[in-house]
């Protein structure tokens, strides 16, 4: 990231500032004195969920990556987890939170516990990753080097994880404010659950009617957002390049990187503390058979009360819901298909716009160098936080219809086009010149060159945008505002409903696992193959 | 005079320093050269080939093929790669086929030419195999139909055999010899970058040889050693030594 | 059984290059022309003693008649006389009869990994199938569709 996209960040917000102030009666509006307060708020929500999808995963990775018994059952798991919609969860969660801690604090949990799922799940895959890919040659050195307990997990394992915990951090953090502001707006809609957070202060704002406050609170996300790239993240990835096995040192010209000596310290220093602990309670459990057996029975018992407990809750609610459906219940196969249109709707609009849009910029190294940083920051904003203004917009024109597109829109283009992007520019060299001294060009080279090469690409891309969009459309399809409520036909909208308007829990379970299955249905049947294609025929060699 | 390459320069730019890769290269292509362009590495060979073939330009001079200035997509001269080069998600026939379709030439002739050509390198029976599927040699065997296939005037290879284990490329190379040697197989003039001497000497019947950086033509000799050549003959090992006194 | 770990052009490179020896060389010195250990090019010995073309005494590799003559010979015909020698390699001869036996002689890749488990006692049980069905397709006796993963017996020309 260039010092430009921080100018372009900073004459945003100051923009926005002074449109506010332009209109200076709104100075008194509590929420712009309260903005360091709420953006404090939403940063403390997403730093907790990120250090527990961090543990989870490094202990989740780690038992998944040595234990092959385990392994058979708990990456299966973790697949069906990553396939379920985020944002299905949280009206349930909150339920479920609530009634055993009540009133705010239940929902903050709901809330971490919702980012902590965006997160953990491809942490934990990114670990199990890094853990069975480690070459061989320096397993064998480590082990020539004698290396147990926490040093081999200081100098071998963790290190191992670094560069693709930094990237998949990266990417978590992403999809985390995306949760995170969804979150905050969906409770902005009740009082009893409203957190005041970036999210909920965009909603309020534009409630209001404040569009210029909105601006400011959007454009106080956006520094937020680039902060942390150009202070953490670019730095981070610099230092985490070291632990690729292919280091190559190679520093982009210009590019700025921040010294991070303190983080990396501290990072340096919790790691050594974590693995430390790891290793004592594992040396604590290895040494004394006594222990060990009595750790290995209760953990037993307790995996087993813990699987009990859950599959009877489930069961039973499962059972009471299908003993008894409640009313909605029959909508929902329709409801299924109206939402299913609206994305694929959206999807083809993004495929139409984002394949020739990759294809210039990644062949026309000028064009790239400077639409590049207005994308990237343009798609670091989460889809979510425009939703409020989108609403207003359309409201005016009486179609939501055209907004919930819009939105869906904007939750999959990303994923697609950056994709796409990295598939194009994976055509090597060599596949280049002999495109250029066969005289394979125009359409011939579209069609048997450039649209296979992006293949690969194309297929992750819209499996990470399908899975975008379902999330997007449990908020797009249900807006309250002003005191009315706004809704579009669909699953996210009989979801919502049956959070806020009526509880109605049998109808969250129903409507979660209807959607679940949709897309584990969509997931076996289209997206795998089309993987597997890719994995195969398509794939570029290095 | 098939080829003409005309007080050749070219320069990079590299960190604001500017850097001259080859220094006013000049020689021509006849018919039956088989010429074979040695030098020690980042003498510029590489890029010399490139600017012949017409995927570079170089910084001053011209390439003129058949009288014209070279053009990358001149059908008459085909390229063969170090590293194969071959479209993941076709198959043999389909990867040749692909430059036919590139000229123009219908369906139905693109696949009698390409089966022809198959059968020319030895690669029958592995027409619908992807590359994914083939070992080092099939694949440069694969490059090498490609380029005959579009018979070309002049075949230009870019260190076709440095990737392939040495008793395969053993193999390969005899046969290219083979193909070189039939009168009704393109092409008419070869040139071919290698760094290994020996292979240039049992490949070649002219050798030039580029200095160090900033490449300039140090020597431009013609083998005089009768076909088949064998390694083993005390003349051969004359003409190598006499190729690597001039390279230092 | 053992079966050599090595591509037909390898074992053809081999042949050249003792062809230019005069016909007989030693192995090791073999080796070190090609810059490769003796362990290296032994596969290699192997493959060309399996199908006819050297015999192997004393450490010396001798090219037989039917090599030299096929080194004579130009790409197309020496395709003519690998297809005879790989016929009568014993573990290819057996593979055809299962084939031909087969529904609509074909058959899939698991089944051909578990014949050949039963000749040849390895870990890399990939590398032997991917090298027999080299030798294989070179001979244009049996092919193989990487899609639908399964052998089938190529037409006789």
């Amino acid at each position: 990231m260039k010092k430009g996209h921080f100018i372009l960040a900073v004459v945003f917000f100051l923009i926005a500032v002074t449109f506010a102030f332009y209109f200076f009666d709104y100075v008194d509006f509590p929420g712009l004195s309260l903005i360091p307060y709420y953006a404090a708020s939403s940063f403390l929500r997403m730093s907790l969920a990120y250090f527990f999808a961090l543990c989870f995963a490094l202990s989740y990775g780690y038992v998944a990556a040595t234990n092959k018994r385990a392994r058979s059952f708990m990456l299966p798991f973790l697949d069906i987890l990553q396939s379920i919609p985020i944002l299905g969860f949280f009206p349930a969660a909150v339920l479920f939170f609530i009634s055993h801690i009540h009133g705010r604090p239940g929902v903050e949990m709901a809330a971490i516990f919702l980012i902590f799922t965006s997160m953990a799940w491809n942490l934990a895959f990114g670990v199990y990753e890094s853990l069975t890919t480690i070459p061989k040659e320096i397993i064998e050195a480590a082990n020539s080097f004698g290396l147990r307990g926490w040093q081999r997990l200081e100098k071998l394992t963790i290190p191992a994880c670094v560069p693709k915990l930094v990237y998949n951090s990266i990417i978590s953090w992403s999809a985390g404010w995306f949760f995170l502001v969804a979150s905050e707006i969906i409770s902005a809609g009740s009082e009893n659950y409203k957190l005041p957070g970036i999210g909920s202060f965009l909603i309020e704002s534009t409630y209001s009617g404040k569009l210029a406050l909105m601006l400011v609170g959007l454009s106080v996300l956006i520094i937020i957002i680039l902060l942390l790239e150009l202070f953490i993240w670019k730095p981070m990835q610099s230092w985490a390049d070291r632990f690729n096995y292919d280091y190559r040192g190679e520093k982009k010209p210009g590019e700025f990187i921040f010294n991070i000596s303190i983080i990396k310290r501290s990072f340096h220093f919790i790691f050594k503390v974590f693995s430390r602990v790891m290793v004592s309670l594992y040396i604590i459990f290895h040494k004394n058979k006594i222990v060990k057996a009595a750790a290995k029975y209760s953990g037993y018992l307790a995996l087993a009360a813990a699987i009990g407990y859950i599959l009877y809750l489930l069961l039973s609610s499962v059972a009471n819901v299908f003993l008894d459906l409640p009313a909605g219940a029959y909508s929902i196969p329709l409801a299924i298909a109206y939402s299913f249109l609206r994305l694929g709707a959206a999807y083809i609009i993004c495929i139409l716009w984002t394949i020739p849009v990759a294809v210039y910029i990644a062949r026309n190294k000028k064009a790239s160098s400077y639409l590049m940083p207005i994308m990237e920051v343009t798609a670091s904003i989460p889809a979510i936080a425009l939703f409020p203004a989108m609403v207003v917009i359309f409201l005016r024109y009486g179609n939501l219809e055209f907004a919930s597109i819009l939105l869906v829109l904007l939750g999959m283009q990303w994923y697609m086009l950056f994709n796409l992007i990295a598939g194009v520019k994976s055509i090597s060299n060599d596949l280049e010149n002999v495109a250029l001294s066969y005289g394979i060009k125009g359409k011939l080279y579209w069609k048997k060159v450039i649209l296979p090469a992006m293949f690969p690409s194309f297929v992750t891309g819209s499996i990470t945008a399908w899975g975008g969009g379902w999330n997007t459309l449990i908020v797009a399809e249900y807006i309250t505002f002003n005191g009315t409520t706004y809704h579009l036909f669909g699953i996210g909208y009989l979801l919502d409903r049956a959070t806020f308007e009526s509880p109605d829990p049998g109808m969250v379970i129903l409507s979660v696992l209807s959607m679940s299955v949709t897309i584990i249905i969509l997931n076996k049947l289209v997206w795998q193959p089309l993987y597997r294609k890719a994995l195969t025929k398509y794939k570029l060699e290095v | 005079m098939l080829t003409e390459i005309r007080n050749v320069s070219k320069t990079y730019e590299s960190d604001g320093n500017k850097i001259l890769a080859l220094d006013n290269i000049n020689f021509e292509v006849e018919d039956n050269d088989f010429i074979c362009i040695v030098g020690p590495s980042g003498c510029g060979k590489s890029t010399l080939l490139r600017i012949i073939v017409g995927l570079e330009k170089p910084t001053s001079g011209e390439v003129f093929f058949r009288g014209e200035l070279i053009a990358a997509d001149n059908p008459k001269v085909a390229m063969v790669f170090q590293n194969f080069a071959l479209f993941p998600w076709f198959t043999v026939k389909e990867n040749i086929k692909l430059a036919l379709e590139a000229l123009g030439i219908g369906e139905k002739e693109q696949d009698e030419i390409a089966g022809k050509y198959i059968k020319a390198v030895g690669l029958d029976g592995f027409e619908r195999v992807y590359p994914r599927e083939l070992s080092g040699g099939m694949k440069q065997r694969v490059g090498f139909a490609r380029a005959l296939a579009v018979e070309p005037v002049l075949l230009c290879m870019d260190e076709p055999f440095s990737s392939l284990d040495a008793l395969t490329s053993q193999n390969l190379k005899d046969d290219l010899l083979m193909l070189w040697a039939e009168k009704n197989m393109p092409p008419d003039a070869v040139i071919m970058v290698t760094h290994n001497v020996e292979e240039a000497v049992y490949l070649a019947n002219r050798i030039i040889i580029l200095s160090a950086r900033p490449g300039k033509v140090m020597a431009d000799l013609k083998i005089e050693l009768t076909r088949p050549r064998n390694r083993k003959d005390p003349e051969f090992y004359r003409w190598v030594d006499k190729v690597y006194s001039l390279i230092v | 059984m053992i079966f050599p770990k090595v591509t037909i052009s390898e074992i053809i490179g081999l042949l050249e290059a003792v062809n230019d020896s005069g016909g007989v060389e030693d192995a090791a010195r073999l080796a070190g022309d090609f810059d490769l250990e003796l362990d290296e090019i032994l596969p290699s010995i192997d493959g060309a003693e399996l199908l006819g073309f050297v015999t192997v005494k004393n450490g010396n590799i001798e090219l037989t008649a039917d090599a030299k003559m096929f080194l004579e010979m130009g790409i197309r015909e020496r395709k003519k006389i690998i297809r005879d020698k790989v016929k009568g390699v014993e573990l290819i001869k057996e593979l055809r009869n299962k084939l031909l036996k087969s529904d609509e002689q074909r058959m899939k890749k698991e089944d051909v990994i578990k014949f050949i488990n039963n000749c040849i006692s390895t870990n890399d049980i990939e590398s032997y199938f991917r090298i027999i069905i080299n030798w294989t397709r070179h001979a244009g006796l049996i092919g193989y569709n990487s899609d639908a993963e399964e052998i089938c017996l190529m037409a006789e020309k």
